[in-house]
């Protein structure tokens, strides 16, 4: 029987067979936005070597080198023996660094356009949430935003904000807004990671998811879209600021 | 015009309704309770300590592949457990494994709480009715974000071991198949609706009446006359419009 390893749409979203030859610098990059995402957390095992070679479609040799790199950078450790695997060991002030690398690649275009996509997205989401969540996905929904406002890191309060989206769009009941809405966050953590840098900043935005929730719990459509688009804004225009200051505040 | 069948006909084609849905999921609480029986009194603390070693057990592995090529409804089915350790954090462990294109195979979730895919089951209704009040449960659909990722419906009831709760049984359903099929049952001259316990719409034939709907938040229905499906605490119903709702 094939073991399913790597199911989830994130990890689809970042471990897609890479195009035409891969090489082990490509492979490498990838797995580093993995670890710096938390898409693998401290202490997660990584698949076989080999099963890591055919899900990015290289050669075992490739993937073996870019492993190199990843330990050499001190993201991953091998064990051999008992408990053989490579497994991740990523510092938490590495993925913010991570963040700032990623970020400064984003014009003022692409920031732009990322937020455009979250805006939809959360909005629509919001605004059917509002018709279909259960009493599980309010639950879950008022957790998130309270981990928001409790979470001790930008790290933390990066996590606790991706949850609340996704699962504001589960609770949507859409497959489609679901999917897109991992992929999203996948794609705009690093700007997520380095606003979240500001207490001040996760404070305010959970204020605001909480009403997205009491609107929603009150099946107000309107009042949860709007509320929505406020929590992706707030954290967009602190984006723009923090782009023009080079990142590094 | 039609004549607008009268309550007690209505009363009676919605019990009859209530009968042949309930019946489509009996297969599936059947082949749960076999499944139950396979495991027996296994070591749940050991499983939960060494999750894979569920999965490499080749008994409880054909057993299931059994139960998913038995029930075309099924398309997923597993075990799932959370024990209090000695060391005093919670493990949990879940084996399962999935049908697709056939084929079956074993799905891998992430169980590490700081990983941002990680799958957090302990929280879900699916796992812990059974698991606290050894109710068997079916889930209404809803979208298994870090599990199947696609809407789901989850079965499930309690495994038990010297009369106590071990573990939970579980089985996801294809909403897809389901959902046609109860549409196929509700059809008749009048709108009628399957809802779940929080009078969320799983099916109905009206084309106005979405899937997932909450009836607080359908501006143009009211329930007319409902029949309730006890052992499911969800409800088949007719459907009249609001009055001044618009036309």
């Amino acid at each position: 029987m094939n073991a399913d390893l790597l199911s989830t749409l994130t990890r689809r979203v970042l471990f897609a067979p890479l195009h035409g030859r891969g090489r082990a610098d490509l492979v490498a990059e990838r797995l580093r936005t993995a670890i710096a995402l938390g898409v693998l957390a401290e202490n997660e095992q990584l698949p076989s070597e080999t099963e890591l070679a055919a899900q990015f479609n290289v050669s075992p040799v490739t993937l073996r080198e870019a492993l190199t790199q990843l330990r050499q950078l001190g993201l991953v450790t091998t064990c051999r023996g008992r408990s053989w695997g490579t497994v991740v060991s990523a510092p938490l002030p590495g993925q913010r660094r991570v963040a700032i690398e990623q970020a400064r690649m984003l014009s003022s275009l692409d920031l732009r356009d990322l937020a455009d996509w979250r805006r939809a997205i959360g909005t629509e989401s919001a605004r059917l949430a509002a018709r279909r969540a259960s009493s599980q996905d309010i639950l879950l929904l008022d957790r998130g935003s309270g981990n928001l406002a409790a979470a001790d890191d930008e790290v933390e309060a990066r996590r606790s904000d991706s949850r609340f989206f996704i699962e504001l769009a589960a609770a949507s009941q859409s497959v489609r807004l679901s999917s897109n809405s991992i992929s999203l966050q996948v794609e705009y953590s690093p700007v997520l990671t380095l606003v979240y840098a500001d207490a001040a900043v996760r404070s305010a935005v959970s204020v605001v998811l909480g009403g997205v929730t009491h609107a929603v719990k009150a099946a107000d459509a309107e009042g949860a879209g709007t509320l929505a688009a406020k929590a992706v804004d707030l954290v967009a225009a602190r984006a723009a600021q923090l782009r023009a200051n080079g990142w590094d505040s | 015009m039609p004549q607008t069948p009268d309550p007690d006909s209505i009363r009676h084609l919605l019990t009859g309704a209530a009968r042949q849905i309930l019946a489509l999921t009996q297969p599936v609480f059947e082949q749960l309770t076999q499944l139950e029986t396979t495991v027996g009194s296994f070591d749940v603390d050991e499983w939960a300590r060494s999750p894979r070693s569920l999965a490499a057990w080749p008994h409880v592995e054909s057993s299931v592949a059994h139960a998913l090529e038995s029930v075309d409804l099924m398309i997923g089915a597993g075990f799932a457990v959370a024990s209090a350790s000695t060391g005093g954090a919670r493990q949990s462990a879940i084996a399962w494994w999935i049908r697709r294109d056939g084929i079956v195979q074993v799905k891998q979730h992430v169980l590490n709480p700081s990983s941002d895919s990680y799958y957090d089951f302990t929280q879900s209704r699916w796992f812990r009715l059974p698991m606290t009040a050894g109710q068997p449960v079916l889930m209404a659909p809803y979208v298994d974000s870090w599990g199947t990722d696609d809407v789901t419906m989850t079965a499930s009831q309690a495994v038990r071991a010297d009369g106590e709760v071990v573990a939970v049984v579980a089985a996801d359903l294809d909403v897809r198949f389901y959902v046609d099929k109860v549409e196929h049952i509700l059809a008749s001259a009048f709108a009628t609706a399957l809802l779940d316990s929080e009078d969320r719409v799983i099916a109905s034939n009206a084309p106005d009446i979405e899937s997932g709907t909450r009836m607080a938040a359908a501006e143009q229905r009211d329930i007319m006359i409902r029949v309730p499906i006890e052992s499911l605490g969800w409800s088949v119903v007719a459907l009249g419009d609001r009055p001044g709702a618009a036309d």
